[in-house]
């Protein structure tokens, strides 16, 4: 690869015309200039490791990718943690994810640990956190069953306390009661944090925390009554054992009820101790943790490598004179790519704000104070949601506008997209999680009338004119005029949502039913809440920024364009709310399109700057140099397919067939000569 | 487990949908297939699926190899088998439904053999090309495929770069690869299978360029399949889906091929060189139109399989609790499912009848050119380009909507979504990108434009653009009856015309404007595919409404296709409301009317919706899934599935587990790191 291909002159062109610097907006991006430095030293070594190295993830088997990332991450913690001084408390650690880019025992550590604490008394915590954190016992935490998934009380696992031996006997009672789908469980995990309704002579006490050890601590076997094992391919997670367990006369001793929040006594009297509620709080954490690592990411890697696949794949002519074009050259293919640039970016400020409340709610909370929980809980259920579901179209538009090629896993982007896919209906399925953050809303909507809102909500009081002065582009431009239109038509819609919910209720229909008959507009609504929130914030964010002019452009243009796409995405809502008449949504199609030409030169600097080296992307299609059919050939060349020229197993099915038709062909070239 | 006596009775609450349908689904069934195809097809299901010789394990557990062998291993078997079903298998056409019967395993590994290489053979040959080749073909003693696309180019035809310079010294053609980027890439069963392949390349003779010639060129040796001097070929690697097929690549290195081998019909190189081209140029749209067809029809299908998969979850999925203290209801019971599920419900059978209609006008117009007239050429390739990329993409968002609504389980490959999913989606980019053939669709629709006011008379689907409907209609006048579909449609007609008038007046402005056709063309592009989208959309939704009028049936199957039709149309308009309130086609009020109305059908459609999915009638076997099994049994056989898991085949994987001991004995800070690694990720 010695002389530079068309491609390679090609991109190399895209970065001179770069109107910015892309090292400013990089360090915007991870924080500061320091910041920076330390996730490149991160990525650095972990990239040059001779251990880590792997051979493509790309052509590796599940079952090789699963032993090898079990290796990796031994190895990692083990060796190199220590040999770089290395710790959960350094800064470093934030980016270890990134640059290992998959490992192992992520729910050990991620959920059944930290379970530990949130549902142990302290006695409890002190055992079994030390084990786990030790890595004496590796666990899961067992919540879904393969009836049941985000209603908690819909579970069927049981387990009936027996006073005589002050045991629990945990019971799958039938077959959908099987646990089903928790990570590392199927063939990792010794012991399981366990969900069960837990029964004291006959009555239900609803779920509860148990801890169950399920392997035997010398040969891993499975104990006595325990049926375990890994519940087959699925799109992705291919390093992850996600397990069924089907429990049959399991018997733990009664300390391994979790007891922080409810305990029994060994006489079987059950005792409160603490509200349910603080468990959501946990959940609140999973979201806020997934929306950086599973959406910003991946979206963010996806935009690179079609981006710059689009500034060298020519296709078709635009002067009939000229050579063929750069496809980012043509408006319908920046239309697909720069508006998942811009969600790239706004999910990016809005899950660093999001983080923000978080941490202050996490303060507030060692002062007993939970008084944001709701808002938070609504937030961040809707914004999961709602960027799950953006950022996974968005990645599989991206896949699709690099056509033919980005449907090879040599593109990387099949991994990405499939990765993402599953996003949508974990941690709480998306249109469960648009109904919970209604449910705030409409609590909202009605104190709206007579009190004062605060936080996400208080634009929910505003009784300003819900008409839009835009006239022109230029008004188009303005994010003062964008954040208000969203918030002009979240409030519309919600009060409507409000207002048919009313209605249902006073025609004498029972809550529930009313809920149920309107949901599709209490979703609509939540939708509104959410995207007026991802409007504001990035704006905001991007207004309060202090940085050179040419880089606050490019981000203003790129708040505008996220704004502008979505509501020519749907134009219909916001004039049946009044909010734009039809000529002002003409010009706001307009103003995407020009804003489509005015990001075009910058649009590969604009995703050289989320900065991913070659190896944490794994596509040929989005190298740095854009060299991409060279690596294309290399790639597919390193495919086990390609170990013999002939395959031989199958070619021998064939043989007899083709021995005829060499008969016939060359004995007639043979009578030829 | 104790539970096998339940596996054989059908789950309860998928029978008592059965048993409250008001329709007779094998009624429905004959309707969508007609009587005779109806009862070949189970006849041939039948053939395929009870015979044990192609029973396999389930293809997620199979590595690529493993998928790419057995692919293999019950194609050759399928060759076998259809020589002795001579009482069934009468004709071609018969061998293609087998064929596709087949194709359930997965993409057959003669497929391209069959549906390019030979066709392509046939149309092109001349007749001793014809008498050399085809007996070959037809008995499987030369295997081929059918090169075009390469690393670098794709849909655009005349980017093509692979060379083939005519020698007459030796009267041969030197097929050469110059570049990396004219590798070809791609092609079906390239890489291990093929013996020969069409190869397009740009024909040079006598120092000048021709443009893109088929040539016919031998890679692998028929003695030992090793690939031929001057030929590099092989597998280009996984693919999202297609895992048995062999997509290969394809670099030739001044490879000498007889100057016969060139397909003569329509364009011929003689002995000394001198070239002779063929009497029309868009001959050749024939293939790719035909192609594009097919692509319609398999959106329907697709999307028919993905209906049937999430309905019957659906109807045996309980979740939650709606009333406090009742059981957790069926999931098809919530109006959200209802609103995910039935208007893709309605759609699948909307684009059955758009590939019924799509496949007479295709009929028509050929009879038209073998008979000389060529008039509706360019109509029917604007047609079908729309068509095709129109129901690639709903189908392609559509089955994504389909697995969501399945939860979790619809992630795992048991559920069939992956597959379902991994195998369509290359619809979008394939037989020409989809964008691009919008943008073809709409550049036939802006000339319609500019004829119509220029006096001259449009044809069939376009005529309307020549109405002037703008005065027809105008939102929120009173007493508009907004539940006639006939009605309905007119608004899509006028939404379809507004739109096409539009962007074809940004390409005229952009011209006054000082810009080239070309350039004023892509500073459009956004609205032309609007345009084109809105033109398809109107067809698919008057093709719908009209082919039910036409229909035999009885009256109270009409009555629930006439509800599918009206959640079609209305939700057609609900979701793009904006197109129609923008051009006051509809007040925002009346959008709103529509919005409720189609809200307000989905408890009525709900009432047959299984029966409806079941007259699609897809064996358990052709669905591969375990959630959409015909006898609702979901668990217990997703428990029986995952036991074919590899990682199942030892209670103990021993080399991870290796590491896994090593670590419980050993590690001792890292869970402490790993324990705090959320709360520092986020701080």
């Amino acid at each position: 690869m010695a002389s530079m291909t068309t491609e390679m002159k090609l991109i190399d062109m895209e970065r001179k015309n770069i109107s910015f610097s892309v090292e400013e907006l990089t360090n915007i991006i991870d924080g500061s200039r320091e910041e920076t430095a330390i996730r490149r030293r991160v990525e650095h070594i972990i990239e040059n490791d001779p251990v880590l190295k792997h051979k493509s993830l790309l052509h590796m088997s599940r079952e090789e990718r699963f032993t090898e990332s079990i290796r990796r991450t031994v190895y990692f913690l083990k060796t190199l943690c220590p040999r770089m001084g290395w710790t959960s408390q350094s800064r470093e650690a934030r980016y270890f994810e990134r640059a290992l880019k998959e490992r192992s025992f992520v729910v050990h550590s991620g959920a059944f640990v930290p379970s530990m604490k949130s549902f142990g008394t302290k006695e409890q915590a002190e055992k079994w956190h030390k084990l786990a954190a030790n890595l004496n016992i590796i666990g899961t935490y067992a919540q879904t069953e393969l009836g049941h998934g985000t209603f908690l009380r819909g579970l069927e696992t049981v387990a009936t306390y027996d006073r005589a031996t002050q045991e629990f006997v945990i019971n799958c009672p039938r077959i959908s009661a099987m646990k089903w789908w928790p990570g590392e469980m199927g063939k990792s995990a010794n012991h399981v944090f366990l969900m069960a309704e837990l029964v004291i002579d006959g009555k239900k006490y609803g779920m509860h925390g148990f801890m169950v050890q399920i392997r035997d601590l010398t040969t891993h076997e499975p104990l006595p009554g325990v049926t375990v094992g890994d519940i087959g391919t699925k799109v992705s997670f291919e390093t992850v054992d996600n397990g069924f367990l089907y429990l049959q006369s399991v018997r733990v001793p009664r300390e391994n009820l979790l007891s922080k929040l409810a305990q029994v006594a060994p006489d079987g009297t059950y005792t409160k101790k603490a509200s349910d509620r603080l468990m959501y709080g946990s959940m609140v954490r999973l979201r806020v943790g997934l929306l950086g690592s599973e959406v910003v990411m991946p979206l963010s890697k996806a935009c690179t490598i079609a981006v710059r696949y689009s500034a060298v794949r020519r296709q078709g002519l635009l002067d009939p004179n000229k050579d063929e074009v750069p496809v980012l050259n043509y408006v319908s293919q920046q239309h697909k790519l720069l508006p998942q640039v811009a969600t790239a970016y706004v999910a990016n400020f809005a899950s660093k704000q999001l983080i923000k409340m978080y941490v202050i709610f996490l303060k507030k909370v060692d002062s007993g104070d939970i008084e944001q929980l709701p808002e938070l809980h609504a937030l961040s259920a809707g914004l999961k949601a709602m960027l799950t579901e953006q950022s996974t179209m968005g990645a599989e538009i991206l896949r699709r506008a690099c056509g033919g090629h980005g449907y090879s896993y040599g593109s990387g982007l099949p991994f990405i997209v499939n990765r993402m896919l599953a996003s949508c209906t974990y941690e709480g399925e998306n249109t469960v999680m648009y109904l919970q953050c209604a449910r705030y809303l409409m609590k909202c909507a009605d104190k709206a009338r007579d009190k004062k809102l605060t936080g996400t909500v208080a634009y929910l009081n505003d009784s300003s004119s819900g008409v839009c002065p835009a006239r022109t582009s230029d008004d188009f431009l303005s994010l003062n005029i964008l954040m208000k239109c969203y918030e002009n038509r979240a409030k519309c819609v919600i009060q409507q949502a409000a207002s048919k919910l009313q209605q249902k209720i006073r025609s004498g229909l029972p809550m529930h039913n009313a809920w149920n008959m309107v949901a599709p507009f209490l979703i609509r609504a939540a939708k509104e809440h959410i995207m007026q929130y991802l409007v504001e914030t990035s704006c905001k964010f991007v207004n309060d920024l202090t940085c050179s002019d040419p880089v606050k452009k490019i981000l203003t243009q790129l708040c505008a364009l996220y704004a502008l796409h979505h509501i020519n995405n749907s134009p219909g809502d916001f004039i049946t709310n009044g909010c734009l008449n039809s000529a002002q949504c003409d010009i706001a199609h307009d103003t995407e399109v020009y804003l489509l030409g005015i990001l075009r030169p910058d649009a590969v600097g604009i995703v050289d700057a989320f900065d991913f080296t070659d190896d944490i992307l794994q596509s040929c299609l989005g190298a740095y140099d854009g060299n991409v059919y060279e690596r294309l050939f290399e790639w597919a060349k390193e495919a086990p397919m390609n170990r013999t020229e002939v395959h031989q197993d199958s070619y021998q099915l064939l043989r007899p067939y083709l021995h005829k038709g060499r008969d016939v062909l060359e004995g007639a070239a043979k009578s030829k000569l | 487990m104790t539970e096998t006596a339940e596996i054989m009775k059908v789950n309860p609450d998928i029978q008592k949908e059965r048993d409250a349908a008001t329709i007779d689904m094998e009624e429905l069934a004959v309707i969508i297939y007609g009587k005779e195809q109806l009862s070949k097809k189970r006849k041939l299901e039948d053939a395929v699926f009870n015979d044990p010789d192609y029973k396999c394990v389930p293809s997620a557990f199979l590595s690529r190899e493993e998928e790419y062998e057995e692919g293999l291993r019950k194609s050759s078997l399928a060759v076998l088998k259809q020589s002795k079903l001579s009482d069934l298998i009468e004709d071609h056409k018969d061998i293609m439904a087998y064929n596709s019967v087949l194709a359930s395993f997965g993409y057959p590994s003669f497929g391209l053999h069959q549906t390019m290489f030979i066709p392509t053979l046939e149309r092109q040959c001349t007749s001793e090309q014809r008498e050399k080749f085809l007996p070959l073909c037809y008995d499987y003693r030369i295997i081929g495929t059918y090169a075009q696309t390469e690393l670098g180019h794709g849909t655009f035809l005349r980017g093509l770069e692979t060379t083939a310079h005519y020698d007459p010294n030796t009267q041969e053609f030197i097929l050469n690869s110059p570049t990396i980027s004219s590798i070809k890439w791609w092609p079906g069963a390239l890489g291990k299978t093929s013996t020969h392949a069409v190869v397009l390349a740009q024909l040079y003779t006598l120092g000048k360029c021709h443009g893109i010639h088929p040539f016919v060129v031998q890679l692998r040796s028929l003695d030992d399949h090793k690939p031929l001097r001057g030929i590099t070929v092989g597998d280009i690697g996984p693919k999202m889906g297609f895992g048995p097929n062999d997509n290969g690549y394809l670099k030739l290195h001044k490879h000498r091929i007889p100057r016969t081998n060139m397909l003569m019909k329509y364009s011929q190189v003689s002995p000394d060189g001198t070239y002779t081209k063929p009497p029309r140029s868009t001959l050749t749209y024939g293939t790719m139109t035909f192609v594009r067809v097919l692509i319609v029809h398999g959106s329907a299908i697709a999307l028919a399989k993905a209906s049937t998969i999430a309905i019957r979850y659906s109807a045996v999925r309980r979740q939650s609790e709606l009333r406090p203290g009742e059981p957790e209801p069926q999931i098809l019971s919530y109006p959200t499912q209802q609103h995910k599920l039935f208007p893709l419900l309605a759609t699948a059978y909307a684009f059955h009848f758009v590939q019924l209609a799509m496949m007479k006008i295709y009929t028509d117009v050929n009879d038209q050119i073998n008979n000389s007239n060529f008039s509706r050429i360019q109509e029917l390739h604007a047609l079908s380009s729309g068509l095709k990329a129109f129901t690639s993409w709903v189908t392609n968002a559509g089955l994504e909507v389909c697995r969501m609504s399945c939860g979790g389980h619809g992630y795992s490959q048991a559920s069939g979504f992956p597959r379902l999913y991994a195998d369509f989606t290359p619809s979008c980019t394939y037989e020409g990108e989809n964008t691009v053939l919008m943008l073809q669709s709409a550049r036939y629709l802006v000339k319609c434009v500019r004829d119509a006011r220029s006096g001259k008379t449009l044809p069939g689907t376009v005529s309307y653009l020549s109405e002037d409907v703008s005065a027809v209609h105008s939102g929120g006048s009173s007493g508009r009856d907004l539940s006639n579909l006939d009605f309905l449609i007119s608004l899509y007609k006028q939404r379809a015309s507004n739109q096409v008038h539009f962007a074809s007046d940004k390409v005229d402005r952009g011209i006054s404007a000082g810009m080239d056709l070309v350039g004023a063309l892509n500073s459009a592009s956004v609205h032309l595919v609007s345009a084109a989208k809105a033109h398809s959309h109107y067809f698919i939704a008057k093709t719908f409404v009209e082919s039910l009028k036409l229909l035999k049936a009885s009256s109270e199957l009409q009555n629930v296709l006439h509800q599918l039709a009206s959640v079609y149309v209305f939700e057609g308009i609900a979701q793009s409301s904006g197109d129609f309130i923008e051009d006051y086609i509809l007040s925002g009020s009346e959008a709103k009317t529509i919005r409720q109305l189609a809200v307000d059908l989905l408890p009525l459609i709900r009432v047959n919706a299984v029966s409806l999915v079941d007259a699609f009638s897809f064996r358990d076997e052709v669905l591969q899934s375990v959630l959409g099994r015909y006898d609702g049994n979901v668990y217990e056989n997703l428990f029986k599935w995952a036991q074919n898991s590899p990682l199942n085949k030892t209670d103990v994987s021993s080399r991870s587990s290796i590491f896994v001991k090593h670590l419980t004995v050993r590690c001792a800070f890292l869970a402490e790191h790993n324990a705090t690694m959320l709360n520092t990720n986020i701080i």
